[in-house]
């Protein structure tokens, strides 16, 4: 592992977590209908991550 | 980042996050049933009620205000609210226009025949014990102040985590958690992760929960500056002794707003309107601007229409923090992702503490350059 990770490369997942799931509150505030659960599966991204986290082998 | 950089942040996370802990655990847990407060309401109370004349023709708004103020002598009509679903009228009454919130009535009316509708009040204490609880701690505005300074912290803290992360993720992959380590690294990779996926959910309610205690200050302020010009021709006269007709006020407001639906009617002397207006609250039709709340005035003696009062920016903020702030605007998918999202600031708060804890007995060096902790710093509390 690189010893010297840049800054974007600590924060680049996050921020891409971070902007899918802030995408996905605010369109969810202004769409309705089935388009209303593909919003709520980028507000909770994060969640994935989670879940991938507790399955992996270590 | 250099050593003494990091020992400030570290100090920052540290104490803005054990300030706050205990209130921002009462919050999430509060917040859990809040999230689905229309699923209980509903469960609680299955609607058997149908209307006197299912289809017919509704009675104007000044019988159904006549036969609510029958019901309460002696009171005046503070808002009226309309069902989306039903055909229900509801009205808020009070001995003044004024009145705090716990001398207020509420009572539901069928707009077809002016009976009274059974009030779906399962649970209701519950509920209502909980959001108030959440909201301001039963001591009214000093209350939801202290809330919104204890979210300033958590907001400080969530922001102090995420500087922190940098250091202490230097040499680890995104996603690490050592799972082979002591438990307290485990815990501390586990709040790390939990944090730093979770940032954009937490500051947005965090963000949200500080703008929703500003309420009243926002509200009032709204009256006194954007309202100043309706109000000061009146100067300290006394609210009209004779309002026009409140169904023609409605009309003319509605017919003044295309595109545009009735929400609510605040009524002079009310804390979302003036001593003379009849305020009539129109939102959009759309679900970008259905929580965008427009104000129509009336003059409640000569029934003159003032005009249209768009919000400002600030109260179309409050408007969208509502939301955005408890999760109940984007369907069952979304509440079940806002309910994760809360069991794990539950878990971030609790794991937050216990390695705070653990480090304080342990005396370690400070974040990142302890032997047990080599080449990580730590951005949990210190």
């Amino acid at each position: 592992m690189n010893a010297r990770r840049s800054l974007w490369r600590v924060f680049g997942a996050p921020l891409l977590l971070g902007i899918l799931s802030l995408a996905g509150l605010i369109w969810a505030l202004l769409v309705e209908g089935p388009v209303d659960l593909v919003a709520s599966l980028a507000a909770g991204c994060g969640l994935a991550v989670v879940a991938w986290t507790l399955v992996r082998r270590p | 980042m250099k050593q003494d950089t990091i020992r400030t942040w570290g100090w920052i996370h540290k104490w803005t996050s054990l300030v706050c802990t205990v209130f921002l655990l009462m919050l999430c847990l509060t917040g859990l049933p809040l999230i689905f407060h229309d699923e209980i309401d509903a469960a609680l109370n299955p609607d058997a009620w149908t209307p006197a004349k299912p289809g017919g023709e509704r009675l104007d708004l000044d019988e159904l205000l006549a036969v609510a103020l029958d019901h309460r002598p002696g009171e005046v009509p503070i808002f009226m609210s309309f069902d989306i679903d039903r055909p229900v009228v509801n009205v808020t009454t009070g001995p003044t226009a004024g009145a705090p919130g716990p001398e207020m009535h509420f009572a539901s009316f069928d707009a077809t025949s002016g009976d009274l509708v059974p009030p779906a009040d399962v649970g209701e204490d519950v509920m209502h014990f909980i959001l108030q609880l959440h909201t301001d701690l039963f001591l009214g505005l000093p209350g939801m102040l202290f809330l919104g300074f204890m979210g300033l912290l958590f907001v400080l803290s969530v922001v102090s985590g995420v500087v922190l992360y940098a250091p202490f993720m230097r040499k680890l992959p995104f996603g690490t958690v050592r799972r082979d380590r002591t438990r307290r690294l485990r815990w501390l990779d586990w709040h790390n992760l939990l944090g730093i996926v979770t940032v954009a959910w937490v500051l947005v309610v965090g963000v949200t929960g500080i703008i929703n205690t500003l309420e009243q200050p926002i509200i009032d302020t709204w009256k006194y500056r954007e309202l100043a010009d309706l109000v000061a021709p009146y100067g300290d006269q006394a609210p009209p002794e004779q309002f026009t007709s409140l169904d023609a006020a409605v009309a003319r407001a509605v017919a003044e707003a295309p595109g545009m639906e009735l929400q609510f009617v605040a009524f002079p002397g009310s804390g979302f309107s003036t001593s003379h207006h009849y305020a009539v609250f129109l939102h959009g039709r759309t679900p970008a601007t259905e929580r965008i709340i427009t104000p129509a005035l009336v003059d409640a003696g000569t029934g003159h229409f003032e005009g249209l009062r768009e919000m400002p920016w600030w109260v179309k903020a409050l408007s969208l923090s509502r939301p955005l702030h408890f999760g109940d605007y984007g369907g069952l998918l979304l509440k079940i992702v806002w309910t994760q999202l809360d069991i794990i600031t539950i878990y971030l708060l609790v794991t937050g503490l216990y390695l705070w804890w653990k480090k304080r007995r342990q005396a370690l060096p400070p974040p990142g350059f302890g032997p047990a902790d080599r080449g990580a710093s730590e951005p949990g509390p210190s």
